[in-house]
């Protein structure tokens, strides 16, 4: 596998920031006070989560959403394994006097 | 950002937002504590099942994996002991009572588990104290739906008190209900 990381860098700059997975579907209180935290390795203790909320489909809902991004994640970490797995390959020209 | 969540943690929050519809999640609380948000589902539905009813105890028969849960309630207690009352007031047989016979029918409706390898027999008092078993085996994996169940179980019966309490209050027992008259006729 090669990779031009100049040409990299250069899509890397065009390309619109976005979410990866959309957050549209998901119930605000369990991404922002529920979820989010969880990701973030934070405690969420039982007593502090208001269930009043959401409802039972909005749980199932956050759940397809962790589970979509959990898997573009994956992807995202196969990636830089990859990259990270390349062997630097020294220019064929000189670039510089 | 981790992408390592349990998801039992999901399973978690359905469990705790059934108990919370069910106004039985402050009463857990109590018991659990400072419980964090976790994959552990079974400690919170354990709690729930145990808080639903009055009384609850729980055997366990290692030899065949069994487990038997016992449930007893003012609300169990209530139902039987009308359904007696109105069987001696109106003069029909336990088995052509009808509020007996739907009754125990709408609680083993509530029972519509995603789950296999269980029972649940309830028991009028003729034998014991009027009770509910819940006889489950080693496959059984419905203990999550349970508290939202019992909670269903112990509304229908609570529903059922108030019918035969009006029934027995303006003494219309047979004849309200045509086709249970129809049967014993027969």
């Amino acid at each position: 596998m090669k990779m031009d990381l100049k040409c990299l860098c250069k899509h890397l700059a065009r390309a619109k920031e976005e979410e990866a997975v959309s957050t549209a579907n998901c119930n605000p209180y369990l991404l922002e006070r529920v979820l989010r935290p969880l990701m973030r390795q934070e405690t969420v203790l039982l007593k502090d989560v208001d269930f009043g909320q959401f409802d039972v489909e909005d749980i199932q809902e956050i759940t397809g959403y962790y589970e979509s991004l959990e898997m573009q994640g994956r992807k995202l970490m196969q990636l830089v394994g990859a990259f990270a797995n390349l062997e630097p390959v020294a220019c064929k020209t000189r670039r510089f006097c | 950002m981790a992408f390592d969540i349990d998801p039992c943690i999901f399973e978690f929050l359905s469990v705790a937002k059934d108990l919370y519809d069910c106004d039985l999640l402050d009463k857990t609380l109590k018991y659990i504590g400072n419980m964090e948000v976790c994959e552990d589902w079974y400690s919170i539905a354990w709690e729930g099942i145990v808080n639903v009813f009055k009384q609850f105890r729980h055997y366990y028969k290692e030899e065949t994996e069994t487990d038997t849960m016992v449930f007893c309630d003012p609300v169990i207690t209530g139902f039987y002991q009308l359904c007696f009352f109105y069987e001696a007031k109106s003069g029909i047989s336990r088995d052509n009572n009808p509020f007996r016979w739907e009754g125990e029918s709408a609680v083993y409706q509530c029972f519509h588990l995603d789950a296999y390898d269980y029972e649940v027999l309830l028991y009028d008092g003729t034998w014991g104290r009027p009770r509910m078993v819940i006889l489950s085996g080693e496959e059984f994996c419905g203990h999550q739906e349970l508290p939202r169940v019992l909670a269903e179980v112990k509304d229908t019966l609570e529903s059922y008190c108030r019918k035969l309490k009006a029934a027995i209050v303006t003494e219309k027992p047979v004849a309200a209900l045509p086709e249970y008259a129809e049967k014993e006729a027969a």
